[in-house]
């Protein structure tokens, strides 16, 4: 599980907007920009260039 | 690290008693390209690095340190937060401030997090596209990292976006007013991969108040006999 205080700030790296946590697998998705970021060993991975369409 | 980099380095670096990060560029590719540089060069680095380059860790995590103003419930980023180093300074003296810390870097940051049990939540992401909301930060922190910031500017106002009105910035780097980072600047440019470059203090200054920085101060300092390190203090704009 993602500490609360950080997810409550982050956003999508490329569009600053909001993101959903999704915890099996672990990974956060934005809905405008249609990408998934990975979370890893509990350390989300925020880079654009990572992220898989969705 | 260095033996990573090629031995026309080693012996370069051997003459000096303690390291930095460094690795060495391309610094002509700006994008995404030197950033991968960046990357790779430190999943390379990431086991040995804290052991190669702990006096210089040390003392310059700590001189930043130093130089930090927290209250209890403040929230700070650590922005290239590498092995940890700094964050757990910062987490033993403020124990109430709420800490986060990014890396490009995932094998930097699984050492970080080792070393700090999970006590600090941990992000990989690029300091020109960071992850976090407006205004999510009352400090920001960096140090070692500025030298590799391929668009510094952008950066800078990236940061600035993170910070609340009125939040601080504090960044150490190599200073290019010593000959000594001047020489090892040119030398990674020439040779290396990952580094961009080194700035003088004038330059870190104009770099900060350009992008709207307020009440930007700068101490250089030596750190043993080799390095010569600023330490640069900036407010964001209240507007």
């Amino acid at each position: 599980m993602l500490d609360a205080e950080l997810l409550e700030i982050l956003v999508c790296p490329k569009c600053k907007g909001p993101l959903e946590y999704h915890p099996e697998p672990p990974s956060l998705t934005c809905a405008s920009c249609r990408l998934r970021y990975e979370i890893r060993d509990g350390i989300p991975i925020m880079l654009i260039d990572e992220a898989q369409p969705i | 690290m260095y033996h990573k980099l090629g031995n026309r380095y080693h012996s370069f670096q051997t003459a000096m008693t303690a390291g930095s990060n460094a690795g060495g560029p391309d610094s002509r590719s700006r994008t995404s390209p030197a950033l991968q540089v960046v990357e790779e060069e430190y999943e390379q680095l990431a086991g040995e690095y804290d052991e190669r380059w702990s006096a210089y860790i040390t003392s310059s995590t700590q001189e930043t340190v130093r130089r930090l103003s927290l209250g209890a419930g403040d929230r700070l980023l650590d922005v290239g937060c590498g092995t940890g180093v700094l964050l757990e300074q910062v987490v033993e003296r403020w124990p109430a401030v709420n800490a986060m810390g990014t890396d490009l870097s995932g094998k930097m940051l699984a050492v970080a997090q080792g070393r700090l049990g999970g006590r600090i939540p941990l992000v990989r992401a690029d300091v020109s596209h960071l992850p976090f909301d407006t205004h999510s930060f009352d400090v920001a922190v960096s140090s070692s990292s500025l030298h590799y910031w391929p668009d510094p500017g952008r950066a800078l106002v990236e940061i600035a976006r993170v910070l609340r009105p009125g939040g601080r910035l504090v960044i150490t780097d190599w200073c290019g007013d010593y000959l000594s980072c001047r020489l090892l600047d040119l030398g990674l440019r020439l040779t290396g991969r990952a580094h961009e470059r080194a700035y003088r203090s004038a330059e870190c200054v104009a770099l900060l108040e350009k992008v709207g920085y307020r009440e930007v101060s700068l101490e250089r300092y030596k750190v043993g006999w080799f390095w010569g390190l600023m330490t640069v203090t900036a407010t964001r704009s209240r507007l």
